[in-house]
This record gives C-alpha cells, structure tokens and sequence, in this order.
C-alpha cells in the first residue's frame, strides 16, 4: 500500500512538471508569434523610395522661377534656416512636408484599407561619429503602427558638415493583403 | 502497476517531444523564410541599381539611384542593348502609371514623350519569367522661361529575368 502511495505521488509529481514545462512553452510561443511587436525590417526597396523622393523636383523656388529646390535641397534649407520662405509665400519646411506627402504617402497608397496602413519620416542631425541623434528637426507621418504585421524601415543620409543629416522612413504591413 | 507508471511516463515523454519539436518548427520557420525572402530581394534589387547607375542611364552629376530619361528614351529603338544586358524586359513606369491598370497607360514615343506613363525599353517574349523592381528618381531637362533645368519625378524601374528549368 506504501509502495503504491509512493508511486502515485512520483507519477503526480512527474506529470506537475510536464505541466509546468508546457505552460512556459506556451508562453514561449506566444511571445515569438503574438506578443512581441512586429519585427522591423531594413528594406532596400524603402531606402530607394526615400532616395528617389529626395532627388524629386518640388515646386518650391526660394530665389526665381524656375530654379526649383529638390527634396534633398529643402531637407537642408529646413535644417539650416526654417524660416526661409519659397516664392509662394510657404516656409521650406512645409513645402518640404507637402513634397513627403506628394511623393511617399501618394506612391504606396497609405491608408486604411490599403497594404500599407501608416508611415513616419524623421530627420535628424547627426554629429559625425555619434551614434545618437544631435537633433530631430523634422517628423511627419500618417496612421497608426498599432497591429502592423511587419515594419520595413529605409534611411538616406545627406552630407551637412560637420556632421550629417538622416532621414528614416519606417512603414508599418497591414494584416490585409490586397 | 509499474505497467501504469511506464504507461504515464511515455505519455508525458511524448507530450514534451511533441512541444519541444513544435518550438523548434516554429523557430526554424520563421527564421528562415523571412531571411530567404530578404536575401532573395536584396540579390535581385542590387542588380537593378547597379542598373540605375550605369552609364547608359545615370542622371547629370552621377546622383545615386537617378535615371535620365532622355537616355532611356534613346535606348528604345537601339536593338544591341537586348543582348548587353541580362533581362528579357526593360521598362520605366512613371509615377503617373502607378495606379493604372497596364492597357490604360500610355506608352512613350518619340512623339508623345514626355507626356506618357511608360517607357517600354526593350521585350523579349519569353514564358517564363520573374519581374523585380525598384523605385528611382526619373530625370530629364526641361525648359521654362527660357531657362534649362533639370526635373525628376519619381519612377519605378522594372526588369524582368528568364526562370530557367531544371530539365530531370
């Protein structure tokens, strides 16, 4: 009658563990497939977008018509002097969110029911050989990163000594695929 | 009695194999597709910037990832480029393009340049193949009040590779 206690409560004791084991496995796989925050993913796809829309000729003029500034040219003048305005009267920080606009929300459709549902530009200066940001002097943006199923991010830097500029695109993957 | 607990272990032995080979299926997964994935589109997304910035298509002043239409436009009749480069198609779809369907667009010629959505370099007719594309920056000189600039535009540069088949 011991002996079949003793059994009992080493098979009670064995299957505990079991149990225990599966629980924390399960908590495991939760995590790496549900609880975690999607993974982001530098996509070259992204940084040739922001490439692409930095070179895109914007319908700003600071000095005569037709003299107008690229999207790389107006990320400078934001950086070094805000308050610039362009010929049409808008300052070069908004003509520089309305070319973000123009170019990247328009060219991967960014909305709701689309594929990609948000997107984010942040430009920072940089001081050279520092990996943290001096300054964010400019961010911009559309929807919300909540559920993404990915996040690809780009960056293109711009040479502004003594340091340099970065612009970082980061997309959030709708749940839907179209 | 011992035929029980034997009975119990086995299960539970089991019952951990079965959860750890699930853990470690999930894992590899994961893992490896996304990176195949990735590896696959960086391969084939380097070959089409290399592309951009060769001499055929770079822009005036050699800006990275820009393509100067007007040279793309003169490569369109020119049939040696067909064998130069490794693509059974070459074209440039303009930002205007981008939400048409492919018989709405407006192919680029001599005549209707600039002011068309696609510019068609060359095509061979081949069944099976795999595009790949990437976005640049699309540029040509424009004149207003008689003053040369240059305009760019965002464009998508598209080739498309021959699959060849593993005959067994």
């Amino acid at each position: 009658m011991i002996k079949n206690h003793k059994a009992q409560s080493e098979t009670v004791g064995f299957v505990l563990i079991i149990i225990i084991v599966a629980v924390i496995m399960m908590i495991f796989l939760w995590f790496l497939f549900i609880g975690k925050p999607a993974d982001i993913y530098t996509s070259a796809d992204m940084s040739d977008l922001l490439t692409a829309s930095m070179l895109y000729t914007t319908n700003c003029s600071t000095t005569f018509l037709p003299e107008y500034k690229s999207g790389r040219d107006l990320v400078r003048e934001c950086y070094t002097n805000s308050g610039e305005l362009c010929l049409d009267g808008r300052t070069v920080c908004q003509a520089l969110n309305e070319t973000i606009e123009e170019t990247i929300r328009k060219v991967l459709d960014v909305s709701d029911v689309s594929v990609y549902k948000a997107f984010r530009v942040n430009i920072s200066y940089y001081e050279k050989n520092s990996p943290n940001p001096k300054e964010e002097f400019f961010s911009t943006g559309q929807g919300s990163f909540a559920n993404c199923t990915a996040r690809y991010g780009g960056y293109d830097p711009i040479n502004q000594p003594p340091g340099y500029i970065e612009i970082r695109l980061q997309v959030c993957k709708s749940r839907k695929e179209i | 009695m011992h035929i029980q607990e034997m009975a119990f272990m086995l299960v539970a032995v089991i019952f951990l194999f079965v959860l750890v080979g699930l853990f470690v299926v999930a894992i590899i997964f994961s893992n490896i597709r996304v990176e195949a994935d990735k590896i696959a589109m960086d391969k084939t997304l380097s070959a089409i910037k290399n592309l951009a910035n060769s001499p055929e298509f770079y822009c005036v002043g050699s800006k990275p990832n820009c393509v100067d239409s007007d040279k793309a436009m003169a490569l369109i009749s020119n049939k040696n480029y067909q064998k130069f480069w490794p693509f059974s198609r070459l074209e440039i779809l303009k930002s205007s393009a981008f939400k048409k369907k492919e018989s709405e667009m407006i192919l680029c010629t001599m005549q209707n340049y600039p002011n068309c959505d696609r510019i068609l370099i060359y095509k061979k007719n081949i069944n099976n193949k795999v595009s790949t594309s990437s976005y640049i920056g699309l540029c040509r000189n424009e004149l207003e009040k008689n003053y040369n600039y240059q305009k760019c535009e965002i464009a998508k540069l598209i080739a498309e590779t021959e699959l060849i088949e593993t005959k067994t």
